[in-house]
């Protein structure tokens, strides 16, 4: 049972799946930010955690890095690397969310709308849970990665 | 034996005759006086030794009657007898042993006087000495040199009378008489002994001198041999090409030997191969040299020549008249030489210049000079030769070695494409093992590259899209606004001169605010401003406060109430926390 849970667990397929979904989300989600991105800059400052000069940068940069790293993800190409910022990033998210949280800030989680449900626990398992996926997809993804195909071809080239 | 040299006194012997009148002194004095003139004309003649003594025994035995006399002369080693009334056995022995009579008289320990000083010697003694003739009355010795002297012996009067004192005088003079006479033979003796040497030596000379222009002569001609040799050779050494060396040498054989013709034929082991040059009246000479016919006229000479054909570097004097007649153009003197590979020629002198000798040949010498210059000319030859050979080899070299050059630009240059593209395909090799390996792992490079991609692309975006915002945020560069503090905000606000404007979102207002603030976010600003604070007089304070770390808020409302007009807009120094920590009530 614990054999076939672990090999569910560590299932390609599964981190297959795991990928497109949080590729997806994150280019979904980026979407939204890059279009609005005076409403996203609002979001970054109601958690009152970027000092006031840089959040107007980071509202700028974040979703352009999201949208890259969902469409790496999506599309197979460098997915460890995109795998880790994205990690890094939720890992932020949910610090950030935690914070507020124990702050009794009536503020929104800001991921994919301005108006949305105020930042709960259960945001905190939802950001944790996407971390586990892309933690999946870091450590078992081998199923149509671009790159690879590429590169496995030049190597061949090469012997 | 006594001593001649002793002055003879009165002799013992003879008792002085005295003439008793004086006519009879007179007469004898007069017979002296006529002996010593007869002796000094006699012996004035005489240029020998011998004569004289034979001079001088005749007219001294005479005037005096003497019987017998000899005289002995020795003149270094030869000795002279002569002798009158001697028997011949007696001369005989003188001429043995007249060496030791004189070197009794004259021991050599003596020294010579200056003057030859005859010594007498008379008296009964001598009559029996044995180195001396029986009888013997008188011994005279002289000496003219340390190696001529002369001793003289007489014998008795006939009449047996002893010598009288005037006859003794008269002895003495023509002794020394004699003795001059001894003296001036003995120095016309050695002067012509000396003009008989000089004579002699002159001969010498004049036969040296003969053979010393002989040799000058010789020396000469060498010089000039070796004159011609040195300057044939400076003008062959000059001369790189062949054919003009062969030209050369024509005209330098012709001016060194005095020939007014000349020519060299030089074929080589093939038949098209011949050099000719030619100086000389005959036109046609040059063709048939250079003709087949000519070839084989002087090539037909070295195999005549059979066992004495010159070898290689070698020439040799053709002698023959029929041979030299065979050859392709006149030649009264002709060589045959060979060179190495095969190369042979002939050379030809004719039409001597000096046609007085009537001989058109050569002699010994000019024949020896001609086989040198051959000699030169031939090792000249040869190295213009081996110039020529090694110029063209250089030449030749010199396209290979280009040739080479060529090949070893294009195989650097192939080498250099070669390493490059090896370079490459290692740059290659290693860029996809990097990029293989990088794929199966995270990498901060891919992860800066994807950061920086995400901030290139936000920050072109947003300056591209007309929905952009400010990168760094306004309250940061704006004038700062006046600010008051929260006692005297309450104060002012208390006495209802001033407005206080909450300019936090509207969650954080419900959530706490001072009593009576508006809540005016900026998001809200319009509207909330249209609704609550278009009415408000431009003078009236208006008290903004509310900003955290990442937002001020309060500044910004503060900025758009000033663009509207409000004429005292401040801000509440420390927000909401300076309102509470200053104890005044908050509305929740």
């Amino acid at each position: 049972m614990i054999e076939c849970l672990k090999k569910l667990l560590s299932n390609p397929w599964l981190a297959l799946g795991f990928r497109l979904y949080i590729g997806g989300l994150f280019i979904y989600a980026a979407m939204y930010k890059i279009n609005y991105a005076a409403e996203f800059s609002t979001t970054i400052a109601s958690y009152r955690l970027v000092p006031y000069w840089a959040v107007n940068g980071l509202a700028v940069f974040m979703p352009w890095t999201e949208i890259i790293c969902g469409a790496l993800l999506v599309l197979g190409v460098r997915v460890k690397s995109a795998a880790t910022i994205i990690i890094g990033l939720l890992s932020v998210f949910t610090v950030a969310i935690v914070v507020n949280i124990l702050r009794d800030a009536p503020i929104s989680c800001g991921c994919f709308h301005t108006l949305e449900d105020p930042i709960s626990w259960w945001t905190v398992l939802r950001d944790l849970s996407w971390i586990g996926m892309t933690l999946h997809i870091y450590h078992f993804d081998r199923l149509f990665q671009t790159d690879q195909l590429f590169l496995g071809k030049l190597r061949r080239i090469e012997s | 034996m006594s001593d001649p040299r002793e002055k003879p006194d009165t002799p013992g012997f003879g008792a002085s005759v005295v003439p008793e009148d004086p006519q009879s002194v007179l007469d004898h004095q007069l017979f002296h006086l006529k002996a010593l003139y007869e002796a000094s004309s006699a012996l004035a003649v005489p240029v020998t030794p011998g004569d004289i003594l034979k001079t001088f025994l005749r007219v001294t035995m005479g005037p005096l009657g003497l019987a017998f006399g000899f005289g002995i002369v020795l003149h270094v080693d030869e000795l002279t007898v002569e002798s009158i009334g001697l028997e011949q056995l007696v001369v005989d022995q003188y001429r043995k042993t007249g060496f030791n009579l004189v070197h009794k008289f004259f021991p050599g320990d003596r020294p010579t006087p200056t003057r030859p000083e005859p010594a007498i010697l008379v008296g009964e003694h001598l009559r029996f000495d044995p180195n001396l003739p029986e009888g013997t009355s008188a011994v005279i010795g002289i000496s003219m040199s340390e190696e001529s002297h002369a001793v003289l012996g007489f014998g008795p009067k006939i009449s047996g009378e002893p010598y009288s004192t005037e006859e003794t005088e008269l002895l003495q003079s023509l002794v020394s008489i004699l003795a001059v006479t001894l003296k001036k033979s003995h120095a016309a003796g050695c002067i012509r002994d000396l003009n008989t040497a000089l004579k002699k030596k002159n001969e010498r000379i004049q036969q040296a001198l003969a053979e010393s222009e002989l040799a000058q002569e010789d020396l000469a001609r060498h010089a000039f041999e070796l004159q011609a040799l040195y300057e044939t050779t400076l003008e062959l050494t000059d001369i790189n090409a062949p054919e003009a060396m062969l030209d050369t040498f024509v005209l330098s054989l012709m001016g060194t030997l005095s020939y007014a013709s000349g020519w060299i034929g030089l074929y080589g082991p093939d038949r098209d191969h011949a050099e000719v040059a030619y100086r000389g009246p005959d036109p046609e000479a040059p063709a048939r040299l250079d003709s087949a016919k000519g070839r084989e006229a002087v090539l037909a000479q070295f195999v005549a020549l059979k066992d004495r054909m010159p070898q290689a570097n070698h020439s040799c004097l053709l002698e023959d008249d029929a041979s030299r007649a065979a050859l392709p153009a006149e030649a009264d003197v002709a060589v045959l030489f060979a060179l190495d590979h095969g190369w042979q020629g002939a050379i030809g002198l004719s039409a001597p210049l000096s046609p007085g000798t009537g001989e058109p040949r050569l002699d010994k010498e000019r024949k020896r000079l001609l086989l040198s210059l051959v000699g030169t000319f031939m090792v000249a030859l040869g190295n213009a030769r081996q110039l020529h050979m090694i110029r063209e080899m250089n030449t030749e070299l010199a396209a290979r070695n280009r040739e080479l050059q060529a090949t070893l630009d294009e195989l650097t240059s192939a080498k250099h494409e070669i390493d490059v593209q090896t370079e490459a395909k290692e740059r290659i090799v290693g860029l996809v093992h990097g990029e293989v390996d990088r794929v199966w792992r995270a990498s901060w490079r891919d992860v800066g590259l994807i950061l920086l991609a995400g901030l290139a692309l936000g920050f072109l975006f947003n300056f591209s899209s007309p929905e952009g915002i400010r990168i760094i945020p306004e309250s940061l560069t704006a004038p700062p606004t006046a600010t008051v503090d929260a006692l005297e905000a309450e104060r002012l606000t208390r006495t209802g001169k001033a407005v206080i404007i909450d300019a936090r979102p509207g969650d954080f207002f419900i959530i706490g605010h001072i009593p009576g603030a508006i809540n005016l976010p900026e998001e809200l600003f319009d509207f909330v401003y249209s609704m609550k604070l278009s009415e408000l007089e431009p003078d009236v304070p208006l008290l903004v406060y509310g900003r955290t770390i990442s937002r001020h808020y309060d500044a910004d409302v503060a900025r758009e109430l000033i663009l509207l007009g409000h004429e005292h807009v401040m801000l509440i120094d420390g927000g909401l926390s300076a309102w509470e920590d200053a104890g005044l009530e908050v509305a929740k």
